[in-house]
């Protein structure tokens, strides 16, 4: 039966008439850190190398084994680093937490084979707590998110996300607002049943309908 | 014992293989994910010129080698001058 989206549909899973309040991942330093190991890995071949013939006055034969074995091994070592650094990179990018108007969906990403996907319905979130440690933290706000939930998880974190204090007043309201719903729902189920008694009954009263 | 320098080329040509099979998870798992925004198909794509450019150095470094040629473990580990 094909789904049909009256939102805008922004990551797999999501239902048909569910609203994304934010998309979270880790803040821009994290990923920063695994640009500036990417570039001090691509460096230091280099300066082993100029160390190496202008210091030591070294050279290896251009034919031999050992010429082979190191273009062969620096081959292997740039491949490396970059497929580390991408590999990272993909880590960063598909650890998320989305808010929506009905729930939360906690995704990780652990190694290349490992997914870990847990959800809350917004309904259950009990505390949300938000941390700032230190002058980076600080500065650049950003920090991590701790709800506190009456579901089978105890409890979710937002790990390093920015903005943390403005991330948990949005799952507050999103929680007050699913909860003011679902209490609006049962009142306008509760008048429903109560209005449809009244005519059934008003029905019975006049034999001619 | 003599060695072959296509050895060496076998040993790299399967580490390729392994590298290329990881690199398709990667992408994979983004895709089917549903985050193949345009900032990861940049990842890609720089990942992608980034491989091209290392193969391209190792083969234009390595063009003048004979494979077919041997040597001799022994004889190097003997006679090899290194910088210490």
């Amino acid at each position: 039966m094909e789904e049909h989206y009256t939102v805008q549909r922004l990551f797999p899973g999501q239902r048909p008439n569910e609203h994304v309040i934010i998309i979270l991942r880790r803040h821009w330093t994290i990923w920063f850190n695994y640009i500036a190991q990417l570039v001090l890995f691509n460096i230091l071949p280099i300066a082993a190398l100029i160390f190496l013939y202008y210091v030591l006055d070294w050279s290896p034969s251009p034919e031999g084994p050992i010429y082979i074995g190191l273009v062969l091994l620096l081959s292997m070592y740039y491949l490396g680093a970059w497929l580390m650094y991408f590999h990272s990179f993909v880590d960063y990018r598909l650890d998320t937490w989305i808010l929506t108007d009905q729930r939360i969906i906690n995704t990780e990403q652990q190694g290349l084979f490992d997914r870990i996907i847990s959800e809350l319905n917004i309904e259950k979130v009990q505390d949300v707590t938000s941390e700032i440690h230190g002058h980076a933290q600080t500065f650049l706000d950003f920090g991590n998110v701790y709800i506190q939930t009456a579901g089978e998880k105890q409890r979710f974190i937002f790990q390093h996300v920015p903005h943390p204090e403005e991330v948990s007043r949005l799952v507050i309201r999103a929680h007050e607002s699913a909860i003011r719903n679902q209490h609006m729902e049962l009142y306008l189920a509760a008048n429903k049943a109560e209005r449809d008694q009244q005519i059934e009954q008003k029905h019975n009263a006049t034999p001619n309908g | 014992m003599d060695i072959p320098y296509y050895i060496f080329a076998i040993i790299y040509i399967i580490i390729l293989v392994l590298y290329f099979a990881f690199v398709f998870f990667s992408v994979y798992h983004m895709i089917r994910f549903g985050f193949y925004d345009f900032v990861a198909k940049l990842h890609t794509a720089l990942l992608a010129s980034v491989v091209a450019v290392v193969l391209i150095f190792t083969m234009l470094f390595l063009r003048d080698i004979q494979w077919a040629e041997t040597f001799s473990v022994l004889d190097n580990l003997t006679t090899v001058e290194l910088p210490f």
